[in-house]
């Protein structure tokens, strides 16, 4: 079985970069576009393995959303991923203590993904791809 | 001191300027005034002090010479009354005798019977001073009269009011006894062959028998030898015997009194020593005589001799009761007070003196003369002779050296003898001098010290010379008197006494005067200082109350101006300093305002001018900050699946397209990053993130990744750390990492062969990090500009090296922002080396 991850980002062309890596990673993404659907799916459907949570959107923000699930104990354990532009280190450990498990900044790469999903989730290590 | 001056303000430098000014001067000025009363007053004081010492010694001295004046003209005065006193006794002495000679003569012409010798003596009398009786006194020490005289002294006034200065009266003397007594003892008729025929006596001193008087002890005393010298009278001549009577003894010299006794070891018996007048009443007297004798002539011959013998009492009397001082006489004579007169006869034999033992007279067991008071050494020689004293005396000269030094016998005055022979009293000298002054018949006076005290000693000639009494000038004798000298100039003693006192009365008067004013000169003296120390301290007290309002007027003022430049200066450009006068003050405050309009314009020209600044600005980092997170998005999709597209191609040649897309967008968020932390770095919104760090693994992740590159390139990378290198550094290590990788980053784009080194060396205070190479290096002009933003070496787009242009610069402000500094070594063609310093804390 796949494993799943959730993107919540406005931008269109983030998530579907996101998607592509993912899904070349051999992950099954959905995605949504606030913060208001990302709690709206994640209410109906909590089985997700990852979720991917942009800071800037414009509903709410991805601190909002962070806490919003982090207080709510069907959703407190989902693994959750700022994926923010913010790059400043400061500001990253700042996403950390609110309750994000990893950082991954935009722009973004398969191996900085990789990365990201490797100390949020014990995942087999993959085949070193060409190139 | 300058330094000094300048520090002080206005005020205390006005204050010290008006006590410069005006303090001083009046301190010199009260110190001059000080001096100069304290000067006067000394010299007032002193001149007062020396006045007065000279008066007082002036009015000594004036005393002095007065009583020395006075006392030589009254010595001399009275030197002169004594001196007529001794020559008027004298000359009556003279007269007395020479009516004897005509009593004598007289008695010639009488019968030579009883009774007309009796009738011739009856009326031959004249008074005597008679002592009366005399008692010891009650503590035995002197005699004093028994009947007192009863004197009545009526004072007497001058009824004529113009007799009244200096009326002297002087009342009758009543204080001696006269008592009328017969002149002669006895009156004789001698026949020739020297038996008495006719003797009427009318005093029983001499022998009432008829006897012969050629035989010397029939004579009175044993002694008269005149019948002899009778023999050789013509009719008409005149024999004058000596002075004949027995000696009387005497053991005291002094008073006689049982003390005397005592001392003198013999029992007190007065009436049996000789009388000596006031020191002893109630001896026995010398009872002399002078027998006067002439031939009796009848019928042309020479049928006897009548002879008169004088009772020398009488010759006595004038000069017993004589006093040469204002007593002028005295009932009774005495030698003890030196006052006193006595005669020699032509001899210098004495035959009148207060003291009886005085006077020569004879021995009546041998007839002959006594034993005279002798020199001590003449009554030596005479024992020592064997002869009689008679041969022995012609052998010894006269007056043979009279001195005070010599002494008498003392064996003489243990007899008791002291009969007074000038020839041979050579232990008193005035003997030869009473000769000197008479041996030509003449008068006069010496002083002489005489038993402790200076006396006038004078002597007159007695000018006498019937029979051999005509021999010489001397005549019969001479009187002398010898007077204290003290008593004359009594009177002018009493007056320097007196003046004497009255000098020191005077004398400490003035002292007291002098004192009183030094005194009054002191107390005002220190009046004046005190005074000229009040005004002086009130002047300066004043001096400095107007210095210190004249200061405060002038520093408020300036205080004020000041206050107003600071409120302005502290940014109240709208205050304006209020004006309060027209002075140059006044002008300052106008020029001060007028400043503060200009400074307040441009201020607010520049402050408008800032603020735009400031926005734009602003407007420039928040623009470059949202526009790099703008930009991110889009990048972030070329980034990302330009990567995917490099990944999954198969196509070669398509897959290097999309490498090129992918290095080119990876460039492009370079340039991003670097300019988000320039505006970050502008905007001051950059921080650096201090933690302790270590040094060397950071060192070997940094060269590991451009190591890499450099080997691709063909370059060798060499590292070079100090061995004193810490191990930790306090420091930013990703900024510190940015430098380093910006710094090998360029050396290893700018070097085509060669090497490049990392080197760490430890300085006192720092880490110096220096990155050099083997490149082509940098011109001196492209040092200047190349850590400018925006610069490259060379042109960018026509370069085949590629940058942001923006490292360096980010660079230095990191090291900057650090607290180090950045610099760069560098000759083109040679290589450069960049360095930096990192404060090692």
């Amino acid at each position: 079985m796949k494993k799943r991850a959730l993107i919540v980002d406005d931008t269109e062309l983030n998530r579907k970069l996101a998607i592509a890596i993912l899904r070349r990673e051999g992950w099954e993404a959905e995605q949504v576009a606030c913060g208001k659907a990302a709690l709206a799916m994640l209410k109906e459907d909590c089985n997700f393995d990852i979720v991917l949570l942009d800071i800037r959107m414009p509903d709410m923000s991805g601190e909002e959303v962070c806490g919003t699930l982090r207080a709510d104990p069907r959703t407190a354990k989902i693994p959750l991923i700022a994926y923010t532009a913010h790059a400043l280190e400061d500001e990253l450990q700042g996403f950390r203590d609110i309750g994000f498990n990893e950082v991954l900044v935009k722009p973004t790469n398969v191996e900085a993904m990789r990365a990201a999903l490797a100390k949020v989730l014990v995942l087999p290590k993959l085949p070193e791809e060409q190139g | 001191m300058k330094g000094y001056l300048t520090r002080l303000g206005i005020r205390t430098k006005l204050v010290a300027l008006f006590v410069a000014i005006k303090v001083v001067p009046m301190l010199l000025l009260a110190l001059l005034a000080w001096q100069g009363v304290t000067r006067l007053g000394r010299e007032v004081s002193d001149r007062s002090s020396r006045m007065a010492d000279s008066m007082r010694d002036t009015v000594g001295e004036l005393s002095d010479v007065m009583a020395k004046e006075s006392v030589r003209a009254l010595d001399l005065k009275s030197r002169e009354l004594i001196e007529r006193l001794t020559t008027d006794t004298a000359l009556a002495v003279a007269e007395f005798l020479k009516a004897r000679d005509n009593d004598v003569l007289l008695a010639a012409a009488l019968e030579p019977t009883e009774a007309d010798f009796e009738r011739f003596l009856r009326n031959r009398t004249r008074a005597l001073v008679v002592p009366g009786k005399w008692v010891l006194s009650g503590d035995e020490k002197s005699w004093l009269q028994e009947t007192k005289q009863t004197t009545r002294s009526e004072r007497i006034e001058p009824d004529n009011p113009e007799n009244k200065l200096d009326f002297n009266y002087r009342p009758p003397d009543h204080s001696s006894l006269r008592e009328e007594r017969p002149l002669y003892h006895e009156m004789t008729f001698v026949a020739l062959d020297g038996l008495e025929k006719v003797k009427v006596s009318a005093t029983g001193l001499l022998s009432r028998e008829l006897r012969n008087v050629a035989q010397k002890r029939n004579t009175y005393a044993c002694a008269e030898t005149y019948f002899e010298d009778l023999k050789r009278l013509l009719p008409g001549e005149i024999y004058v015997s000596d002075v004949i009577g027995p000696y009387v003894r005497s053991h005291y010299y002094g008073a006689v009194t049982p003390e005397a006794a005592q001392q003198a070891k013999i029992p007190f018996a007065p009436g049996k020593e000789a009388y000596s007048g006031r020191e002893n009443p109630l001896g026995k007297r010398f009872q002399g005589i002078i027998r006067w004798a002439t031939p009796v002539v009848r019928n042309g011959k020479t049928i006897g001799y009548v002879t008169l013998a004088l009772n020398h009492d009488h010759v006595m009397s004038f000069t017993d009761n004589l006093m040469p001082t204002e007593a002028r006489y005295t009932p009774i004579p005495d030698a003890s007070n030196g006052n006193y007169a006595f005669m020699w006869d032509y001899r210098d034999r004495n035959i009148a003196h207060p003291r009886h033992q005085s006077i020569i007279g004879f021995n009546p067991k041998t007839g002959d003369y006594e034993t005279p008071w002798l020199e001590a050494s003449i009554y030596k020689g005479w024992k020592q002779s064997g002869k009689s004293l008679r041969k022995y005396l012609e052998t010894v000269p006269a007056f043979d050296h009279q001195s005070r030094e010599k002494k008498p016998s003392v064996e003489l005055i243990k007899e008791g003898i002291r009969g007074l022979d000038g020839r041979y009293l050579n232990f008193a000298p005035q003997c030869q001098g009473w000769y000197d002054l008479t041996k030509q018949g003449g008068s006069g006076s010496f002083a002489i010290l005489w038993s402790g005290v200076w006396k006038l000693t004078t002597a007159a000639t007695i000018p006498y010379f019937t029979g051999k009494y005509g021999k010489t000038p001397r005549g019969f004798g001479y009187v002398t008197i010898g007077a204290n000298v003290d008593e004359f100039h009594k009177a002018a003693t009493v007056t320097k006494a007196l003046l004497d006192t009255r000098v020191n009365v005077y004398s400490q008067q003035m002292k007291q005067t002098a004192k009183d004013t030094r005194d009054m000169i002191f107390s005002s003296m220190s009046k004046t200082a005190w005074s000229l120390a009040g005004m002086t301290t009130l002047m300066i007290v004043l001096v400095i109350l107007i210095a210190v309002w004249l200061a405060n007027m002038l520093t408020g003022r300036v205080t004020m101006l000041s206050g107003g430049l600071q409120k302005i200066e502290q940014g109240d450009l709208s205050f304006r300093i209020g004006k309060t006068s027209d002075d140059e003050m006044g002008l300052l405050a106008d020029s001060i305002n007028r400043m503060a309009d200009s400074v307040q314009s441009s201020f607010t020209h520049l402050e408008g001018a800032r603020q735009r600044a400031e926005e734009a600005n602003r407007l420039k980092s928040v623009f470059l900050a949202s526009m790099s997170h703008e930009l991110r998005t889009p990048l972030n999709g070329i980034l990302g699946f330009s990567e995917l597209l490099k990944l999954d191609l198969q196509d070669a040649e398509q897959r290097s397209f999309a490498e090129t897309i992918h290095s080119s967008s990876e460039h492009l968020l370079n340039l991003l990053n670097d300019l988000l932390d320039l505006a970050k770095i502008e905007a001051g919104r950059m921080e650096l993130k201090l933690v302790s760090t270590e040094l060397k693994p950071l060192l070997v992740n940094v060269t590991a990744v451009h190591r890499a590159h450099a080997e691709r390139k063909g370059l060798v990378l060499t590292e070079q750390y100090a061995p004193e290198l810490p191990a930790t550094l306090l420091c930013d290590p990703t900024r510190l990492v940015q430098i380093l990788n910006n710094l090998l980053n360029n050396a290893v784009k700018f070097t085509a062969s060669g090497s490049i080194t990392l080197s760490v060396e430890c300085l006192e205070h720092a880490l110096r990090f220096a990155v050099s190479d083997t490149g082509i290096g940098i011109s001196k002009d492209q040092q200047q500009r190349i850590f400018d933003k925006f610069h490259q070496a060379d042109n960018f787009l026509t370069s085949e090296h590629t940058g942001t242009g923006l490292g360096l610069a980010l660079a230095r402000e990191f090291v900057t922002l650090m607290g180090g500094e950045m610099g760069i070594e560098s000759e083109p063609g040679k290589g450069a080396s960049f360095f930096f310093l990192v404060p090692n804390r």
